[in-house]
């Protein structure tokens, strides 16, 4: 079985989105949370590489997906930031323990 | 051939992601990922910005994680999660399916005004607004961070009692249960010992 380029990549962002979206449902540590952001970020990127590729206007993905770089690392430092004082706070990492609604 | 293999090996990563126990084994994982990725991302003719991948994603968040890691501390518990795992499963392929239908669909393309060129012309000529937009991003990141990591905070004592009272309940739960486990077995071990008994003229 012969697979192209492009049906490679296809393969390799859907299997990196759906592992985010099932860790997204699934985790429930704070630091372990924002890696699985980072993988749904890495599908992003490819997604982006992989569009401009097949029309044929690669620079527009690539610079798009520099700034989607850019992004997801900002989003990596806050979300590990916020996960260390919600172990200050709550002393744990558990996203459930981390609740003080009142419902 | 290669992408393939790649493709593979960064779903293999992203999945230990998931399901390893120690933190800082999912921040290597997560390295490997951003490496295949960047690898893939070189194969399909974007060099420069699969250095960037390579040098942001494997080099930049992997140590922010050792750092974030060394100061959360390290911690391998793994509590079952709310959401049912066959739901979670449900819910993934579904989306998948729907990408999948929206993959098949021809591609708008938009009049190429990129066509030709460097990237360096692509994103300051023509995404200069895409950059410029960045700074500030990165400079509302940066102060956020700091303002997340100086301000002094102390957990109020009701938050710290709902924390230890959860906690204490959540142990009492499992004891019982051990207590129940431990109350069903009497009859079914001492049965050997009642046939010996019966056997015994």
């Amino acid at each position: 079985m012969i697979v192209n380029l492009e049906s490679a990549a296809v393969i390799a962002v859907l299997g990196l989105l759906g592992v985010g979206l099932y860790g997204l449902l699934v985790v429930r540590n704070a630091i372990k949370l924002v890696a699985v952001l980072q993988v749904l970020a890495k599908s992003a990127i490819l997604a982006m590489i992989l569009a401009g590729h097949i029309t044929g206007q690669p620079l527009l993905g690539q610079s798009l997906a520099v700034t989607i770089i850019v992004a997801d690392t900002i989003v990596a430092v806050i979300g590990l930031a916020l996960a260390i004082q919600a172990r200050r706070f709550f002393r744990s990492l558990d996203t459930q323990d981390m609740n003080t609604l009142r419902g | 051939m290669y992408l393939l293999l790649l493709s593979f090996l960064s779903i293999v990563c992203a999945v230990q992601v998931m399901h390893t126990q120690k933190l800082i084994t999912t921040a290597i994982w997560l390295a490997g990922v951003s490496a295949t990725t960047a690898a893939m991302i070189y194969l399909l003719g974007a060099p420069w910005v699969a250095v960037i991948e390579l040098s942001v994603g494997a080099g930049l968040v992997t140590v922010l994680f050792v750092y974030a890691i060394s100061i959360a501390g390290e911690s391998t518990f793994d509590p079952f999660s709310v959401v049912p795992k066959p739901l979670a499963w449900t819910l993934v392929l579904i989306a998948l399916a729907l990408m999948a239908v929206q993959l098949g669909l021809p591609l708008p393309s938009p009049e190429a005004p990129y066509v030709g060129g460097t990237l360096r012309m692509a994103l300051w000529q023509n995404r200069v607004m895409d950059l410029l937009l960045q700074i500030p991003m990165i400079f509302s990141g940066v102060l956020g961070m700091l303002g997340i990591m100086t301000s002094a905070l102390q957990p109020t004592e009701e938050a710290h009692r709902t924390v230890v009272q959860r906690q204490a309940s959540a142990q009492i739960a499992e004891e019982l249960q051990d207590e129940v486990a431990a109350h069903s077995q009497p009859e079914s071990a001492s049965l050997p010992g009642k046939l010996a008994k019966e056997a015994r003229p």
